[in-house]
């Protein structure tokens, strides 16, 4: 089919005709900005081929023009199969159809609304739609071609029929995809989309839960039935051992050897108590025998003691008066020594005295040496107290202060100005005084020669001889009341510090500044003298010091008896004499001192013998009168005898008592008899105990355990293990079946999938086939993934994309590449339709357009190519015929 | 001397692999008491001995250790000799205990205790019951000097396997096949072994009166003995006591016509709705075969009271037919073939094929469905 021209009236914008003329063979192509009407052309070819003429759908209302009172109508002469057809339609008013082939009327109304279809090979659909066919796969509207092609039922027809004459039919493929949705459906309801894991409400899950809950219930159940076995053979061994024990004969076998035991025990301790009797008694003799002998032991020692005490008093007796008369000795030798020390005491005291005096005469004399000194220093401090004195007083006299100064320089140089902006203001009093006249004229109190010129500021007397006074007064100047007020301030400032004029002030303040530094001298000269600040009171210390030192002259002189001061040389001569008797004095009492102490031990030491030589005669006195109150000299030898007849009574008592115990204990247990008789009863005891205790224990177990045994029993355990086991068998075989099915259904699907894939791939090689060189245009290398119906699922190029992932400018290229190949496709097989692209590639870039244009030029080799642009820049590379529009009449 | 001679009754056992079905075979195990009671009078019985095993577990629950008991009470006229099994051993405060709480009837004896028991005036019951679930010992040996008087009869009465016999009894507790001679037992009565039969002229094993499982004893059954005196051979004779049959069958299938014959067969079995069958497949049938069997046994399982099939030795075999009615050509044959190498493929994993066949079965009847489908 080629498209040769067309015109349109009464629709879109196009209220009167347009025609479109220039098609031809391969691209053509009208660029007109917005709002040109070439979508409405668009939709005028699409509704003059499609649509009856005596409809009233929705998009033919659309084509039609609000204002225009005629009806749409579209003409379009195109040619197919070598003819040449033009179709008129008119829409909506007086709606009408009219076909001619070669420029004969061949159908009119309704048939040739059918004959256009016949000869276009599209078929009316259902009700009053049509299957637009090729033309749908390839006619892009605006907004359009960005979506991936989906052949309708006509379109795929007509590709299928293309390819299928190229490589045959792809047999089963309905059916395999039929098949596979139903194992997927299958699939799904036991596990996830991913198929990793089973699906949460799936049968598959169920059943899982249901094996792990009876697994559980099992493994429970069996806890329970291990437990009662448990229960059963504890129950079993406590009622054998609770059998054994209260075998009545055992118990009293246990009980009569217990009271045997007791009793033994009972015989050996009895004897062990005699023992212990006999062994008192025994010790008893014993003691008895030692107070025996013990006395008799102390009487001998009293006795040997009074003789040997009458030996010692009869010595020390014969010692005591040469004690005595060495104390005496000891006692004169000390006196004598006494005396000598407190000679040379007193000699010492003298020399002291003589020295303290000396010493006296010596500070008096160093004193003496600073009185010249204190002397000069007190008549420089009398001047310079006299200077700083009439310093102050000039200073008191001038008293104007630097910023008084200062306040009367401002006021003069206010006034100057002031004056000086007055005499500008003012008039000049000018006056010339001729020779005749030189004595005659004067200005106030001056007498004028000459020339005088001056500004009158005040009101000024001329006088001129006796012939006249003239006195010119000036006019007030505002200025002058400021003036006269600085004159005021300046002259009670002037007042006030007691001068006549400012230069006064000069000179005192000069006077004052020169008075200032001769004080601050006089201040420094202090400093340097470390007099203060005060010279008065500097003097007064200085005659006070002076006074001082006269006083403690005359007070050495009259304590020594001089009337002089010595000379330092007689002092030193003394002072090495005093030295030298003093050392002698000082040995000489050392050695007495030394001579006194040892006299005064030697005395103690005589003292002592004597005193203790007394004191030991008294004790041994004392000591022979007591022990003689013990043992009279008359009893002596009567208690010796009667004593010596005590111990000999008290061996044989003794001697008695052991024999009878050695006896005794030849005849009882010993002590380990006693011990292991002791642990026989403790032992038997604790068995006695034991067996008492395990009876209980035991009887509280069988208690318990028939408990146990009897509340399982009553929960039926046995017949809940047998039957948890057989559901989890059931639950087990019911997984293994489900997951057996699943791997079954996945085979299934998997083999059948894969034959499908194979037979979808070699199905769409001529779609492919045709497709590479369009591709490659654009993408190098890349290669198509299709789906069932020519759905493009990705795009494969070093690696496999989704289509859908890929960028939109892409997708839309992608897009109309397949519609470039499809149409290739149909047009290899007699199937030539135009490809008609309104408003498309929106998004290329510059490098992709130009790509996509040599794609469309390639695919204008086949068929005829329309594109509808608005971008006449861009789009003017593409090249091909150029259509134009005209308008009859205003548009 | 008559009686009745019976064992392994196992009351309580659970049948849950038969789900809703479960409670009939439950109830089934108890119709079987009141079968001996009416067998017994007809019989003019007075005796029924039980060997062991009366109970499935030593710890049922409260209804079902009464169950027995309250279908044992009606037949006043009756005596009832239970003994403890391996399933249900006599242990303090076990089953029996449990049992002998519950106040029995006169005519309902427990033997937990190896006693003599008079059965009348002339004969005596040696029993020997068992104490825990596995002996070592041979627990009727105490029958060799259990005294009773001369001239009466001894019958022993114990639950075990007898040495040296068979080694897939239900347990290890050994019983001597002389203890009836050594014993001078006149017969002993022996349970554990699920099928009657006759071990020594006078030893016997009653069999279970209703089975619990396919493989063994088909119809339960208990066993009528007369004795006309001491010393005298015992008259043994089978009397049926059962619901259910549990039967099991290992065929071969390798077309069509063997299917169509395995049915007709199966259906010519008297009272399917009692029927217990295990049904053990094996062979290689075409799909078209294959998915017919599988609509028969779906028809047949509703027809009996429970069908197992084992169908692990049934193999698919595709048929150049079943693959022609998956296609011709194309995807799906593509895939039939790709399966059907699977299978035929020996390297590939057992599992593997065995999926792959299962899957070629699927593909069949899920092609042949949606063409059905289609042509609708």
């Amino acid at each position: 089919m080629l498209i040769t021209s067309l015109s349109v009236e009464g629709s879109g914008r196009f209220a009167s005709t347009a025609r479109v003329d220039g098609f031809g063979t391969g691209v053509n192509v009208l660029a007109a900005g917005n709002e040109v009407g070439k979508s409405t052309l668009f939709k005028a070819i699409r509704t003059c081929l499609f649509c009856r003429h005596d409809s009233k759908t929705q998009e033919i209302r659309d084509l039609g023009s609000d204002d225009s009172q005629l009806p749409a109508t579209v003409q379009l002469a195109f040619e197919h199969d070598g003819k040449r057809y033009v179709v008129r339609k008119s829409f909506l008013r007086s709606p009408s159809a009219v076909l001619t082939e070669g420029g004969r009327e061949i159908a009119r109304f309704a048939e040739a609304d059918k004959a256009v279809w016949d000869i276009l090979g599209i078929s009316p659909g259902s009700g009053r739609s049509i299957d637009e066919g090729a033309f749908g796969l390839l006619w892009v509207g605006q907004g359009s071609s960005f979506t991936a092609p989906v052949p309708g039922t006509g379109a795929s027809s007509l590709l299928n029929a293309a390819i299928e004459s190229e490589v045959g039919a792809l047999v089963g493929g309905e059916r395999a995809r039929r098949a596979i949705d139903e194992i997927n459906a299958e699939l799904r309801r036991n596990l996830t989309d991913s198929e990793r894991g089973p699906r949460s409400d799936g049968p598959l899950a169920r059943t899982q839960d249901n094996l792990e809950h009876w697994r559980e219930v099992e493994a429970d159940s069996f806890t329970k039935l291990s437990a009662l076995e448990q229960q059963f053979t504890e129950l079993t061994q406590r009622r054998r051992r609770h059998h054994q024990i209260t075998d009545p004969g055992a118990v009293a076998r246990m009980t009569q050897e217990l009271m045997d035991a007791r009793n033994s025990l009972r015989e050996a301790q009895a004897a062990a108590q005699e023992i212990r009797r006999l062994e008192a008694e025994s010790v008893a003799a014993e003691r008895a025998l030692e107070g025996a002998a013990q006395r008799l032991r102390q009487h001998r020692e009293v006795v040997s003691r009074i003789d040997t005490n009458r030996r010692r008093e009869a010595d020390l007796a014969k010692t005591l008066p040469e004690h005595l008369s060495q104390e005496q000795e000891a006692r004169a030798a000390l006196a004598r020594t006494e005396e000598q020390r407190a000679t040379a005491e007193s000699e010492v005291k003298t020399l002291a005295i003589k020295e303290q005096y000396l010493e006296r005469l010596a500070g008096a004399l160093v004193r003496a040496s600073r009185k010249d000194e204190l002397a000069r220093r007190l008549k420089s401090l009398d001047d310079t107290a006299k200077n700083l004195t009439e310093i102050d007083v000039q200073l008191s006299q001038v008293r104007i202060k630097p910023k008084t100064v200062d306040d009367l320089d401002e006021l003069d140089r206010q006034i100057a100005a002031l004056d000086a902006q007055l005499s500008a203001a003012a008039a000049t009093l000018a006056v010339e005084v001729k020779p005749v006249g030189v004595g005659q004229v004067r200005i106030g109190s001056i007498r004028a020669q000459g020339s005088h010129a001056a500004p009158v500021l005040a009101p000024t007397k001329l006088t001129v001889g006796d012939l006249a006074v003239v006195t010119v007064t000036p006019a007030v100047h505002p200025r002058q009341e400021k003036r006269q007020t600085l004159d005021a301030e300046r002259a009670t400032l002037l007042k006030a510090t007691g001068v006549a004029s400012t230069a006064e002030a000069h000179v005192l303040l000069a006077r004052r500044r020169d008075l200032e530094n001769s004080r601050r001298g006089i201040f420094a000269e202090l400093k340097s003298l470390k007099a203060g600040d005060d010279p008065t009171a500097a003097c007064a210390e200085v005659k006070s010091a002076l006074a001082e030192i006269e006083v403690s002259i005359e007070a050495a002189l009259a304590a020594t008896g001089r009337t002089a001061l010595p000379s330092q040389a007689e002092i030193d001569t003394k002072r090495l004499e005093y030295d030298q008797k003093r050392n002698a004095l000082d040995a000489r009492c050392a050695s007495l001192d030394a001579a006194r102490e040892e006299q005064q031990e030697a005395v103690e030491n005589a003292v002592a013998q004597r005193t203790g030589a007394e004191t030991k005669l008294e004790m041994l006195r004392k000591n022979i009168a007591e022990d003689l109150a013990l043992c009279p000299d008359a009893d002596r030898a009567a208690r010796d005898a009667a004593m010596v007849s005590e111990v000999a009574a008290g061996e044989a008592a003794q001697q008695t008592k052991a024999t009878t115990l050695a006896a005794v204990r030849e005849t009882v247990p010993d002590t380990a008899e006693i011990e292991r008789r002791e642990l026989r009863c403790q032992r038997l005891e604790q068995a006695l105990e034991n067996h008492n205790a395990e009876l209980m224990q035991l009887e509280r177990d069988i208690g318990r355990l028939t408990g146990q045994i009897q509340a399982a029993g009553g929960d039926g355990v046995g017949e809940a293990h047998a039957a948890a086991q057989e559901q989890r068998v059931l639950a087990e075989r019911e997984y293994a079946r489900i997951q057996e099915r699943i791997a079954t259904l996945q085979l299934l699907r998997d083999t059948v999938g894969g034959c499908l894939a194979e037979g979808r791939k070699r199905y769409y090689e001529p779609v492919r086939r045709h497709l590479r060189p369009y591709l490659s245009d654009l993408f190098p290398g890349a290669e198509l993934e299709l789906g069932d119906d020519f759905t493009i699922t990705g795009m494969k190029r070093s690696r496999s994309e989704s289509f859908k992932r890929l960028s939109g400018g892409t997708q839309e290229q992608i897009a109309v590449l397949v519609r470039l190949a499809m149409g290739t496709l149909l047009a290899e097989r007699s199937g030539n339709v135009p490809v008609i692209l309104d408003d498309a590639l929106v998004y290329c870039d510059d490098d992709r357009i130009n790509l996509m244009f040599d794609a469309l030029s390639r695919a204008g080799k086949h068929q005829q190519i329309i594109v509808l642009t608005c971008r006449l820049r861009s789009f003017a590379p593409l090249g091909g015929h150029t259509l134009r529009v005209q308008m009859n009449g205003a548009g | 001397m008559r009686f009745i001679h019976s064992a392994d009754w196992q009351i309580g056992k659970v049948f849950k692999q038969f789900g809703a079905k479960e409670e009939a075979l439950r109830q089934a195990r108890l119709a079987v008491i009141e079968r001996l009671g009416v067998h017994a009078k007809s019989n003019g019985v007075h005796h029924i001995v039980v060997a062991g095993d009366v109970y499935d577990s030593e710890a049922p629950n409260s209804h079902t250790l009464r169950a027995p008991i309250e279908r044992m009470k009606p037949f006043a006229d009756i005596h009832w000799h239970l003994l403890p099994g391996n399933h249900d051993p006599h242990r303090p405060e076990g089953v029996w205990d449990r049992v002998a709480q519950l106040g029995l009837p006169p005519n309902i004896h427990l033997h937990l205790t190896p006693t003599p028991f008079a059965l009348g005036r002339n004969a005596f019951l040696l029993p020997a019951p068992l104490l825990r679930k596995t002996e070592l010992d041979d627990i009727s040996a105490w029958m060799d000097r259990a005294p009773t008087p001369a001239g009466a009869l001894r019958i022993g009465l114990a639950h075990g396997s007898v040495v040296n016999f068979g080694s897939d009894g239900e347990a290890t507790n050994p019983i001597d096949p002389g203890r009836a001679a050594n014993a001078s037992l006149d017969y002993l009565a022996l349970g554990d072994w699920h099928r009657t039969l006759q071990v020594r002229p006078a030893i016997w094993y009653a069999g279970t009166p209703e089975p619990d499982r396919t493989g063994g004893q088909e119809q339960g059954t208990a066993l009528l003995v007369d004795i006309a005196g001491p010393g005298a051979a015992p008259s043994v004779l089978p009397i049926v006591t059962g619901t259910y049959r549990w039967i099991t069958r290992a065929e071969r299938l390798d077309d069509e016509s063997a299917l169509a014959d395995l049915d007709q067969r199966l259906r010519s079995e008297p009272d399917l709705s009692r029927l217990i069958l295990r049904l053990r497949i094996e062979g290689r049938l075409p799909l078209a075969a294959h998915a017919a069997f599988q609509r028969r046994i779906a028809d047949l399982e509703a027809a009996v009271f429970h069908l197992d099939v084992d169908q692990a030795s049934l193999t698919a075999r595709p048929a150049q037919a079943d693959l022609e009615a998956i296609d011709f050509d194309g995807v799906l044959r593509r895939s039939a073939d790709r399966l059907r190498s699977l299978i035929e493929d020996s390297a590939a994993a057992p599992e593997l094929r065995r999926r792959a066949e299962e899957a070629l079965v699927e593909l069949y009847v899920r092609i042949v469905n949606l063409a059905r489908e289609e042509a609708a």
